[in-house]
Parts: structure tokens; sequence; C-alpha cells
């Protein structure tokens, strides 16, 4: 490990711009994550815009700090209003919300802060810890691996989308055929452009992620009246919800490793933690009958776990530019638009990798004591009325479209998108994957093609690369899990049937 | 009495999309270059497959399934509420209003309409319409200096 280079680097994300950038996102990200239904998607994309202007180091911390800050905020309104702040907090509600109706909120609350921060650090150590063996396996991977990671990033991210896998599958597929607009990376051949200069280089991540999750959102509001929700008064001790945290360190330890095991597995995020690191812990623990009752070991598990990854999901990210989840596809594209290349060169002297990383360890401790301070605040903010919000939400996705390139042609883009954002949030779809494939489309798309220049066109190059077979017959295996285990049932039982008949 | 479903859905709509571009860009692909058509066709070619296989497992389940009532017919809110279609239309209006009389006007007519569609008065939603836009104008504009559409006519005068 290099010393001097971490050195630079914290004084880099310590200049007072990253400050006060970090402190902004945080804050910023502490209110849409109060916000019931609004996660880190939506609150990364909202402001992907305004990092247009900043410098890469200082725009990456404050998405960060906004990815960090909105997760930590989305428990609040799971524990407070019993509706998930967003995908990674369901878990969150099941035992925080018992504590909150006990009268015991602040107790849930302080114990969601600790753990949310524990499992930060947790995250943290993992990325650190993980990123140089990874990078140097990134090293040694050609083309034909690196188009099956994607291709198994979206496979992974399809089969996650809650029994919707041929959804998932579709709208991976619908991703990656939009992101073929424009030049082919390899001849610079124009397609499906219809002759049209504005497509011709394709069609803008900002200007689809922010149809398809800010803009449908607020189409999706704007069909309720009203306000949020009223808000529950925090009652109870926070410091007692705190010191309950440090002690149980097992739960603690046990719940880290999986968040950060699910993080490092590219596209599974932070749903999959939330719940997995639960049923992991009520199958360890000795009194399981209280889980889902108001047990504070219910809140700690699915809490360290989800923000162990967040920071996970740094981890394939950066090192192998395969994105850990939706929101980092988000922040990768965010790199990709200040030019910064994504992968071990991050790491080399005069990468902003480790200031990045030290903006990761800023970005633990700021969600946690703004968070501290601000919650009784900040949970105000669910008795905005709709008839204010949506429109400012419409307004700023219209405005952030516009500055990417100070085009109109870009607000059109959006509207689309947030037309079909709302639909497909309407039937279940997972947008997500729409934008998994769109941001890996290029990545997949160009070594797939060097690949097969390079095995002279042979498809079979795919499979006698012991990576990339693994790679591949990981993603064949994801992909036909949902059905092999029913198809296995059927046969064990058509096979009984006759014995059954016999006897 | 419940109403039936009707076959005709949004979704349904979206996966028959779904195939005519995968279907066109299949076969659009075919006079490119063989590394820009290559994959374009083969990811093409799933995706169509697997939109048909949903929208024939959607059909078959549409007519052995039971009549079930109108999804928005249940969703319905009493209060005030825009509906989607309308709030496209008025996006598309902000689009127009700002492309002739640029950005600021763009978003006040918008927002205001929109807020007042959504419950609030009509001098709370112009006061908020027009702190709004001078917010969205001094931080974009003039923090960021992104250069805003001024509007096609302010060069006629």
């Amino acid at each position: 490990m290099d010393f001097t280079l971490w050195t630079d680097a914290s004084m880099t994300a310590l200049q007072p711009i990253n400050l006060l950038y970090l402190f902004l996102g945080t804050v910023f990200g502490l209110f849409i994550g109060a916000l019931p239904g609004l996660g880190p998607l939506f609150g990364v994309s909202l402001m992907l815009p305004v990092t247009f202007y900043m410098e890469p180091v200082t725009a990456i911390i404050f998405l960060i700090a906004i990815h960090c800050a909105c997760a930590y905020g989305d428990s609040w309104a799971s524990i407070l209003l019993n509706t998930p702040g967003g995908v990674g907090t369901v878990a969150t509600g099941w035992d925080g919300y018992q504590l909150a109706v006990q009268g015991r909120s602040g107790y849930a609350l302080g114990i969601s802060a600790m753990s949310s921060l524990i499992g930060g650090l947790l995250g943290w150590i993992g990325l650190i810890l993980l990123s140089p063996p990874l990078t140097k396996l990134a090293l040694s991977m050609g083309p034909a691996e690196y188009s099956m990671t994607g291709l198994l990033a979206l496979s992974l991210l399809s089969l996650a989308a809650a029994g919707e896998t041929i959804k998932g599958m579709i709208l991976g597929g619908l991703g990656l055929m939009i992101s073929f607009v424009g030049q082919d990376p390899i001849s610079g051949t124009s397609r499906f452009t219809f002759g049209s200069l504005y497509i011709e280089d394709g069609f803008r991540t900002v200007s689809v992620v922010l149809g398809l999750f800010a803009a449908a959102e607020a189409l999706a509001m704007a069909q309720k009246s009203g306000k949020i929700a009223e808000i529950r008064k925090v009652t109870g001790q926070l410091t007692e919800g705190l010191l309950e945290v440090l002690r149980r360190p097992a739960s603690v330890i046990r719940s880290g490793i999986a968040g950060i095991l699910l993080g490092v597995m590219p596209a599974l995020g932070l749903s999959t933690a939330n719940i997995v690191a639960y049923l992991v812990e009520k199958r360890s623990s000795n009194e399981p009958e209280k889980f889902g009752k108001g047990h504070p070991a219910g809140v700690i598990a699915p809490e360290v776990a989800k923000n162990a990854c967040v920071v996970g999901d740094l981890i394939p990210t950066f090192t192998l530019g395969i994105p850990g989840s939706s929101t980092t596809a988000i922040l990768m594209a965010a790199l990709m638009i200040h030019g910064v290349q994504i992968g071990p060169s991050m790491f080399q002297p005069g990468g902003i990798g480790y200031t990045v990383y030290a903006g990761v360890l800023l970005a633990q401790f700021a969600f946690f004591l703004l968070g501290l301070l601000s919650i009784r605040w900040v949970m105000r903010v669910v008795t905005i009325p709709y008839s204010i919000l949506v429109p400012m939400i419409l307004g700023l996705s219209f405005i952030g479209a516009y500055s990417d390139r100070n085009r109109l042609s870009d607000v059109i883009v959006t509207i689309a998108f947030g037309a079909v954002g709302y639909v497909l949030k309407k039937y279940g779809w997972p947008p997500a994957c729409l934008v998994l494939g769109l941001v890996l489309g290029q990545i997949i798309e160009s070594n797939f093609s060097r690949a097969l220049l390079i095995g002279g066109g042979d498809y079979l190059v795919f499979l006698k690369r012991p990576i990339s077979l693994t790679l591949f017959a990981l993603t064949v295996l994801f992909l036909l899990s949902p059905y092999i285990g029913p198809l296995y049932r059927k046969l064990v039982t058509r096979q009984a049937e006759p014995l059954k008949n016999a006897g | 009495m419940t109403r039936p479903e009707r076959f005709w859905t949004l979704e349904r709509a979206l996966l028959i999309l779904s195939i005519v571009v995968s279907g066109y860009m299949w076969y659009a692909a075919q006079s490119y270059v063989l590394t820009a058509r290559r994959f374009p066709q083969l990811v093409s070619a799933i995706v169509f497959a697997l939109s048909v296989y949903l929208l024939v497992v959607q059909v078959i389940a549409w007519q052995r399934g039971p009549a079930t009532d109108n999804e928005e017919s249940k969703e319905a809110d009493k209060g005030p509420v825009l509906h989607w279609g309308i709030g496209l239309l008025l996006s598309l209006g902000f689009l127009v209003c700002t492309y002739l009389f640029g950005i600021g006007t763009g978003l006040l007519a918008f927002v205001t309409l929109c807020s007042k569609m959504l419950g609030l008065r009509w001098p709370g939603a112009i006061i908020y319409g027009a702190v709004f836009s001078v917010m969205l104008w001094f931080f974009f504009g003039v923090l960021l200096t992104i250069p805003l559409p001024e509007g096609a006519l302010v060069h006629l005068f």
C-alpha cells in the first residue's frame, strides 16, 4: 500500500470545495431518503446534471454522498412510516416499525444510524482489501472475459427483479439496443440513426435516466393528492439504540460480510442485501420468534448489510468497470462523462481512485453526524404536498436534461422515457435493467466484437478461455435458475406418481 | 358488478413496441458491416423472441383468466390529481413555450399550471411558479453559467 498516494488523496478529498459538496450531497440525500419510495437511484439521477460543471473528484464525492445519505435516510421512512424509503429498506421496516409502534422510534433510529455507520465502515474496509486483487484480475482479463462479465451483471439484475426475470431480460436487451444507436465502437459505422444528426452520438444516459427515474416517479406521484404522510413523533432514547448495536458484534460482522459479498456481485444491490441479511440473522438467532415484533437484531442486520452493500457495490464498479448496482451504473456514467478511465488506471499515480475512496469514508461520517442532528427536521419533508413536489421534480428533470448539451431535444428524450418509465412502474417492470443495459452496452459490444476479431469470428472463443467459460456458464445458470427448480419438482412428481399408483 | 379487464393495456402496447423495435433493428442491421451488425442482431433476436413469448403467455392468460376490475378505477384518488397523459401534454407544452418564449416563461407556465391542477390555489400556484423559475434560473443560468434558452421569439424584437 502506497502511503504517499493515500496522504495526497486524503488531502485532496479534504479540500474545502469537496467538503462543501460532501455536506450539500449528504443533506440532499437525507431529504430524498426521507421521502417514501424515493431512493438513491432517484437522488443520484436528479443531481447528475448538476455535476457536469464540477471537477471529476468533486462530482463523484457529491454523488457518493447523495448515494450513502439516501440509503441511510431511506430507513427513516421505513421505521417511522412503515413505507420503505427505497428498495433497500424493505426488511428494516419489519422490526423497525414495530419498535416505533411500541413508542421506541428513537431507539430504532439510533440502531439504524449506528448500524449504517458500521456497515459503511465495514464496506469501506472491504473496498480497500478487495480492490487490489480485483484490479490485478482486471488486468488479466481480455475482451471475452469483459463481455461475459457485463452479460453476467445483466443476468444477475434480471434475476433480482423480483420474479420478473423475463421482463428484466427484455428491458436489459432494450437497454443494450438503445446503446447501439449511434456509432459502432469498432468500425465507427453510423447505425440506426435514420439520418438524424441528433442521435449520431447515441442517446444520452442522463436524459434517459432522468426520464426513467425522476420524471416517471413524478408522473406516478401526480396520481395522488394531498401530502405524502403525517409525521410520527420521535420518542425513546436515541443513544440507547446507538449502544445496542455495539453490544451485538456477531450480528454486525455476519451482516457486514453478507452485505460486502452481495455488493461485490455485479448488479446485485441493496434490496437483496437488506432482505438476505435479515433472513440470515433470523435463522442464526436464539429467539427467531421475536423477529417481526420489534427485535433490535431485526433492524441491525438489514441496516449493516445495506450500507456495507452501498460501499461494496463500488468495488466491481471501480476495479472491473462493471457496475455493482443500478445506482453505481449512474456513478459510472458520471465518471465517463468527466472523461475518467474506469478500471485499474484509476489507481495509478495521478488517478482519482484513492481520492474517491477517501471521499467514500468521509461520506459515512457525514451522513451519520448530519443524520443524527437533523432527523427531527428532515422528516418534515414528508408533509410537503404533491402539488409542490411534482412540478419541482419535473422542472428539475427538464432543466437537468437540457444542461447536458444545451439542447431541447434532450428534454424530448426525457419526456419520452418519463412516459415509458411510468408504464414500467405501473406494471412492475424493473427499469434499472434498462439503464444497466444502456450503460454496459458499449463495454459489452466493443469487447464482444474485439473477442470475435481475435478469435477469427469463431463464437467458441468465449468458451475456450477458462474465466470466460465460467462466467458464461454462471450467466446461463442464473438465467435458468428460476425455471430449473419447478421443472425438477415437476419431473420428480411425475416419476413418483406411477409408484404411488402401484403402491 | 365488475368491469372486465381490457385486452389493450399499456403493458401490452409496450410489448408490441418492443417486438416492432427489435424486429426492425434485426432487419436494419443486415445492411451494416459485420462488426457493426453481429451483436445488435444477436440481442434484437433475443429481445424479439422473449417479447413474443411474454405476449403469447399474457394473451393465453387473458383468454383463460376470470374478469377483473380495471386497475385505474381501483387506484383513483378522490382529491385533485393529474392524469399522467395530461402531465405529458403539459410537459410538451413546456417544450413549445420554452422554444418560443425562453425557459423562464416555460417553467413559470409549466409549474404554475401543474401545481394548480394538483390542488394549489391560483395565487399560490403563480407565486410558487415564479419563485421556482427564478431559483432554477439563478442556479443553472447564473451559478453554473449554462446558456439557458432565451426563446426563438426574443430575436424578433
